[in-house]
């Protein structure tokens, strides 16, 4: 659906992650009866991924740094290191 | 008697609900997950460590997408089949998505009938529930023939542009079309368990010895309902992000 409406940028992004969340939500809390549980269970199963969005940020960190440092010493059309010599 | 009639009381003593009673649950000093199946509670925590499983995945996948210095292939153009002499883009994993939440569908009925104890019902929704599962495969198994083939994708190099861009894709939906198979292999199991009525005479389970009850059916739901959530995930950062 964004391909044919052609969104781009950060709404194409937004759309995207907020339709997931709800439809992930809803999975969740429906179809697998979350609602319904006993809080003790329902704690034990949505807390602990929540410790991966500190997983995802330190993949962003590593990754971007990863990026610059390939952009920097492997790429062939970037002399600013040899130029000092 | 003193064991009766402690048994009887902590049956039908209401339960504390919320959070004082997450509080008591944890503090009574016996079960923590007081009414609910074993199985079940023994599925959840399978499930969180294979949400685990399926986030490291994803995050390796981001990281390798970020940090790639080559240009990454277009989803919806590596996606796109040509049908009726339009090229749509992405319309072989819309069908599977839809064939998925489908199956999850026919899932949700027959927990629902099989609390309602009625047989027949159960067995032919489980078995359409599998018969659904065994299709998204085939559909995937079909997408995999055609990047292998025509594109020349590899999990070691891919001609259209990063090849981490191979490597991933096999990986992370081979891992997932895996859960499928093994879902539909444990549904037709369990849908045969139906069937027999294993479930009505609560005849004890060929590995537990456990008397049988139609929680295993909703059991089997989570499980499929897992891989029908994990999929949101993959859909949307790998086929539209």
């Amino acid at each position: 659906m964004v391909d044919y409406l052609h969104f781009v940028g950060w709404l194409r992004w937004f759309l995207i992650i907020i339709f997931m969340l709800l439809k992930a939500g809803l999975i969740v809390a429906v179809f697998m009866h979350m609602v319904w549980e006993r809080f003790a269970l329902v704690y034990v199963v949505i807390v602990p991924p929540l410790l991966l969005i500190v997983f995802v940020g330190i993949g962003v960190l590593e990754a971007d740094y990863t990026f610059f440092a390939r952009d920097v010493f492997f790429s062939p059309n970037n002399f600013v290191i040899e130029a000092h010599h | 008697m003193t064991q009766t009639s402690h048994a009887t009381t902590a049956d039908s003593t209401e339960l504390l609900r919320g959070t004082a009673g997450v509080i008591a649950d944890w503090s009574s000093d016996q079960r923590a997950f007081k009414r609910v199946p074993w199985g079940k509670a023994m599925m959840w925590i399978f499930l969180v460590s294979d949400t685990f499983i399926f986030s490291c995945f994803l995050i390796g996948y981001m990281t390798v997408r970020v940090s790639t210095t080559d240009p990454w292939p277009n989803p919806s153009e590596v996606f796109a089949l040509t049908m009726f002499g339009e090229k749509i883009p992405l319309i072989l994993i819309a069908i599977m998505t839809f064939v998925l939440i489908t199956s999850s569908g026919t899932m949700a009925l027959a927990v629902n009938f099989g609390y309602r104890r009625n047989r027949k019902v159960t067995f032919i929704l489980l078995l359409a529930t599998a018969l659904l599962g065994a299709t998204f495969v085939g559909m995937q198994a079909f997408e995999w023939t055609k990047l292998i083939t025509e594109e020349g994708v590899r999990p070691w190099a891919n001609p259209l542009g990063a090849p981490q861009f191979g490597s991933v894709f096999f990986m992370i939906t081979g891992f997932h079309g895996t859960h499928v198979s093994i879902g539909v292999l444990f549904l037709i199991i369990v849908a045969v368990k139906v069937l027999r009525g294993n479930m009505d005479d609560e005849r004890p389970g060929f590995m537990t010895g456990r008397p049988q009850r139609y929680e295993m059916v909703e059991t089997m739901g989570l499980y499929w309902h897992f891989v029908d959530l994990v999929w949101v995930f993959i859909f949307a950062f790998f086929y539209l992000w």
